[in-house]
């Protein structure tokens, strides 16, 4: 029995997310002695809040085309998130939040564990907000809308009403690329996991599979696993390692953390001109071993699809407009098994038939070094344990690329992703992701780090193994992905936030 | 072809005295009969494992990667989703097992030797007969006049992936160093055959400090206790004098060489690839929905290899099993080895805050090469000069206080290589499945093994205990509160025992027992 979720508690930007194509990210910092009228103007503007009813209305309107992409049903408001570093839920009362470690110390305590950039004395260098104490905020804001003027407005707005108790010590504008991309080129956020759970007694995620498939009792879709809502949201049961009986509330049944999520922040620069330049260097250092690569093959292999979406895995030679075009195809792909043809039934009852995808268990087509099989290896198991193990790893992502479209070589501009996304345990899903499978070579099977997101420490060793068995070694020295910002922040459910700005 | 130590390690000198030393170890580990020379020997019943000697490979190692901290206490103590459990594993980890042991009529007119953890002794007697409790004890060492003398304290980690490691401490009791090794005693065994100078000279190297020889040697013959149907005890000499002993007290409770988990060796490694590599009756099926056992476990169980709980036989045989799957043949890449393939120490930082990880880390043995490290043995200790110690330091945002902390962050891993289109593709039956935890969901027990019946075990039953991980208690046998069953114990055998009755077991007999 999948439980009840309380989405008039739970905020929209954790459950669904904000359709929004643009979104202005805010970090607040009490001013000395304001704390008691600070909490008391966060409170005068709750309302604007989005619950995840809203969120899942506005996401109904969108997918049946009767709206464009709004965060809410009304088009023209605004939506809004909010969120706390554990500095600031201290000053505003006993309630400290979440147990976790990660999101006691603050981000920049990890930077080194991520292999981020740093200094003496362990902080990072130069990030824009986070990198220590004095600069992580104590309020973390998402606004998002149909329009950059909407949302710059709503920030306006807040800041008035902010300002005289609150220092607004980071505002980034985000926005969605043409097509879902992200800067590198790639369509992005093509893959989410399905967190269980009923909406007035209809699932949240819709299941498609007939029910008597062998796959319906684990997948909504084909690609899409459902996941108990407890690895996203405190107060629901969590998804275990071995079984798919729910697990304990992660929250302990802690009244505050009910419906409430932790925020991972980073604020990822991305360096396209080196992306590119690195990508051109990698097919020649392959084709000089052996491999004909060209630039677009070898840049399919590192992140483990096409620009256009399509999973190397799928369609290992091209990109395919019949798979990428398909909302079902483009995710509908394991590593380990081979998925059979089947019909899918959406949530208007029409019937898609799905014609099935090939496995890739030891990284013929799709490398065991690509960026989608080291942070999702789906139904391969993992060094960790069962695939279990990767589902409790997963979270619910929210990222939103910034910055000017990359124009040419010469283009070094700030640009990349506010990557953002929540979970219930930053120590065992984020940061277990970065440090136990993105950084390191050998895991979750091996054969390089992660040619996008991960650190190079020294150049990452890719290798290579096609269907001829032999393997194909080259070094791809430099870094296109690092962190500018960063912070761990508690999402609570709109009561708990109440009771948070009274406490 | 000659194969190989792990890592392909030499622990010899270039004199004539240590060529000669290294000729013969050479020729020992590839001996027909044991060590390399046995395991890699291609066994028809195992039809897709390749003896690399004869067929060699052509095809690149592709690694079987695996996380070093042992998975069973993970699924014990639900370290993810209980308030203390990662806590409470790490600690268990750290406790070292007493091995118990007796002699058990092996059927065919001998004795064979079985061993286990005190706790597990009401399981065996279950199966094996009420007489188990009476008879499994520490072994004894035998006196010059033939009477038994003191027991032999034999131990071993419950740190089951492949990787161990020695804490080391100073007087106030703080973390100064941590060892981990992944170097089977399989090794060391043969190390002995050809030198015990050689083994003592090593275990000064790599302790930093000589030790005396019958602390790593037998010093008397040592006795286990058997029982007969009249219930009269008998003690038989089951290791001899001036043996290697693997379980000794400089690879366990004062420091670590080797790995001391009975199922950490050389020898099990292979034997589980070579298993792993029949085409099972579970292959066939759909991948299982979480609901049901996972692959890998699901895996485990058919082909009856391994320990079900851990993460490195089940992903092992998985790995093995995917390849032939897809119609390879396989083998171990030579050097085969259990190695340290990645031990993450972005995250360790010193009391200002600073990322120290390279600072403090040494690989004593084996190889850290880029592209396929095969690293055996690593030791973590504060800087030189600085003011703090390892136990100041922090990882992952936590005090530094145990090295299952490091295990945690330690990726381990073997190499094979496959051999394209040409497995038999026969389908071997299953010969157990995996069974559920009742009250630990995520905990599995693989039935049909000992009683051919595939049927669980209901909660409290006392298969159970074999995969139930020693965790001392008041009150247990073995812990601080055990002394009123082991004085009863004792005093029984005391009133059984006579002079004379110790007699010798056949040479053949395996001191590691099952």
């Amino acid at each position: 029995m999948e439980p009840t979720l309380e989405v008039d508690d739970i905020q929209g930007h954790v459950l669904v997310g904000f359709g929004g194509g643009h979104e202005i990210l805010m970090g607040l910092r009490f001013r000395a002695d304001q704390v008691a009228a600070g909490k008391a103007a966060l409170l005068s503007c709750i309302d604007r809040i989005t619950p995840a009813r809203d969120s899942v209305e506005a996401r109904k309107l969108r997918r049946s085309g009767m709206a464009l992409a709004g965060p809410t049903p009304d088009t023209s408001k605004a939506g809004m998130a909010i969120s706390f570093s554990h500095p600031g839920l201290q000053l505003m009362g006993p309630f400290a939040g979440p147990q976790d470690v990660f999101f006691r110390q603050g981000a920049f305590a990890t930077a080194s564990s991520l292999c981020d950039e740093v200094g003496e004395g362990g902080l990072p260098v130069a990030w824009q907000v986070g990198g220590d104490a004095q600069t992580t905020p104590h309020v973390f804001l998402v606004l998002a809308a149909l329009s950059e003027a909407v949302v710059v407005a709503a920030e306006a707005s807040l800041t008035n009403l902010l300002s005289a108790s609150f220092d607004v010590i980071y505002s980034k504008y985000g926005r969605r690329l043409e097509a879902e991309r992200e800067h590198f080129g790639f369509v992005d956020g093509i893959s989410q996991p399905a967190p269980r759970g009923n909406v007035d007694g209809t699932p949240l995620i819709n299941r498609e599979y007939p029910s008597d498939h062998p796959l319906s009792p684990d997948y909504a879709r084909p690609g899409q696993p459902l996941v108990w809502p407890g690895q996203f949201l405190f107060g629901y049961p969590s998804q275990q390692a071995e079984s798919n009986e729910p697990g304990a509330d992660l929250g302990g049944g802690e009244k505050l953390l009910r419906n409430g999520s932790l925020l991972v922040f980073r604020q990822l620069r991305q360096d396209v001109s080196a992306f590119k330049a690195a990508m051109k260097q990698l097919a020649d250092d392959f084709t000089a071993v052996g491999l004909a690569v060209d630039d677009k093959l070898a840049a399919a292999w590192c992140v483990g699809r096409w620009p256009d979406g399509t999973p190397v895995s799928v369609s290992p030679q091209q990109p395919s407009n019949a798979i990428s075009g398909d909302v079902y195809r483009r995710n509908g792909f394991l590593f380990r098994s081979k998925m059979d043809a089947t019909d899918l039934t959406d949530r208007n009852g029409i019937v898609h038939p799905f014609p099935g995808s090939p496995n890739d268990r030891t990284g013929k087509s799709c490398p065991l070094f690509s960026h989608i099989r080291k942070v999702n290896p789906r139904d391969l198991a993992p060094d960790q344990g069962g695939i279990g193990v990767t589902l409790k790893s997963q979270m619910l992502r929210r990222g939103i690329p910034y910055g000017e479209d990359w124009s040419d070589a010469t283009d070094k501009a700030d640009r990349g992703l506010l990557f953002l996304a929540y979970q219930t345990s930053i120590e065992n899903q984020f940061h277990r992701l970065m440090t136990l499978w993105v950084n390191n070579p050998s895991a979750p099977h091996g054969q390089g780090i992660d040619p996008i997101i991960g650190a190079p420490q020294g150049g990452r060793l890719l290798t290579r193994m096609p269907a001829d068995n032999r393997n194909y070694k080259a070094t791809l020295p430099g870094r296109w992905v690092t962190a500018a910002g960063a912070g761990y922040f508690f999402a609570p459910g709109i009561d708990a936030l109440k009771a948070i700005l009274t406490q | 072809m000659n194969l190989r130590p792990p890592s392909a390690i030499d622990d010899f000198g270039n004199t004539p005295e240590e060529n000669d030393l290294r000729q013969t170890f050479i020729k020992i580990w590839n001996d027909e009969t044991k060590y390399m020379g046995e395991y890699a020997k291609a066994d028809p019943r195992f039809p897709n494992y390749v003896d690399p000697r004869i067929d060699p490979p052509t095809t690149g190692a592709v690694p079987v990667p695996w996380n070093g901290f042992p998975k069973l206490l993970s699924r014990w103590f639900d370290d993810e989703a209980s308030a203390n459990g990662r806590e409470e594993a790490e600690a268990a980890a750290d406790v070292l097992v007493p091995k118990w042991s007796w002699l058990q009529p092996d059927g065919k007119g001998g004795l064979s030797v079985f061993s286990c953890a005190p706790h597990q002794v009401a399981y065996y007697a279950s199966v094996l007969g009420a007489h188990v409790p009476q008879i499994a004890r520490p072994r004894r060492f035998v006196n010059p006049d033939g009477t038994l003398g003191a027991e032999l304290v034999e131990e071993y980690r419950q740190q089951d992936e492949y990787l161990e490691w020695f804490a080391k401490r100073d007087v106030q009791g703080r973390l100064v160093e941590l060892h981990f090794t992944a170097e089977p005693p399989d090794y060391w065994h043969a190390l002995a055959e050809v030198s015990k100078e050689k083994v003592l000279a090593l275990y000064k190297k790599i302790l930093g400090h000589s030790v005396p020889a019958d602390e790593v040697f037998y010093a008397a013959n040592v006795a286990t206790a058997a029982i007969d149907t009249q219930g009269q005890v008998s003690w038989f000499v089951t290791s001899d004098k001036g043996k290697y002993n693997p379980l000794n007290v400089w690879t366990t409770r004062k420091g670590i060489i080797h790995l001391t988990h009975w199922a950490n060796t050389l020898g099990a490694e292979v034997n589980l690839a070579k298993q792993a590599s029949a085409v099972l009756q579970c292959d066939s099926l759909p991948q299982p929905p979480l609901s049901q056992p996972t692959a890998e476990v699901r895996r485990i169980a058919c082909g009856n290899y391994g320990g079900i709980n851990r993460s490195s036989d089940p992903l092992i045989g998985l790995g093995v099993g995917d390849h032939v799957g897809d119609g390879a043949r396989i083998t171990l890449t030579d050097p085969v080895g259990l190695y340290i393939l990645k031990c993450n120490l972005d995250g360790l930082v010193n009391p200002d805050g600073k990322a120290i990880g390279s600072a403090v880390r040494t690989v004593a043995r084996g190889d850290d090469h880029v592209a396929e490290p095969r690293m055996l043995r690593i030791e973590l200790k504060a800087p030189v000069g600085v003011d703090y110690v390892l136990g100041d330091c922090s990882i992952d945002a936590r005090r530094l206080e145990r090295g299952g902390q490091v295990a945690r962050q330690t990726t381990m891993g073997l190499y094979a290589q496959i051999y394209p289109d040409s497995a038999n593709t026969n389908v071997s039956p299953c010969q157990a499945i995996p069974c559920r935890n009742p009250t630990r969901p995520n905990h599995f027990i693989d039935s049909g093994v000992e009683d051919n019946q595939h049927v669980c075990p209901v909660a409290g039953n006392m298969k159970w205990l074999v995969e139930t991980p020693y965790v001392p208690t008041a009150g247990a046998l073995g812990g601080a509160g055990g002394g009123a069953m082991f004085s009863t114990l004792e005093s029984h055998l005391r009133g059984h025992v006579k002079t004379g009755a110790i007699q010798h077991l056949p040479p053949s007999r395996s001191p590691f027992g099952k």
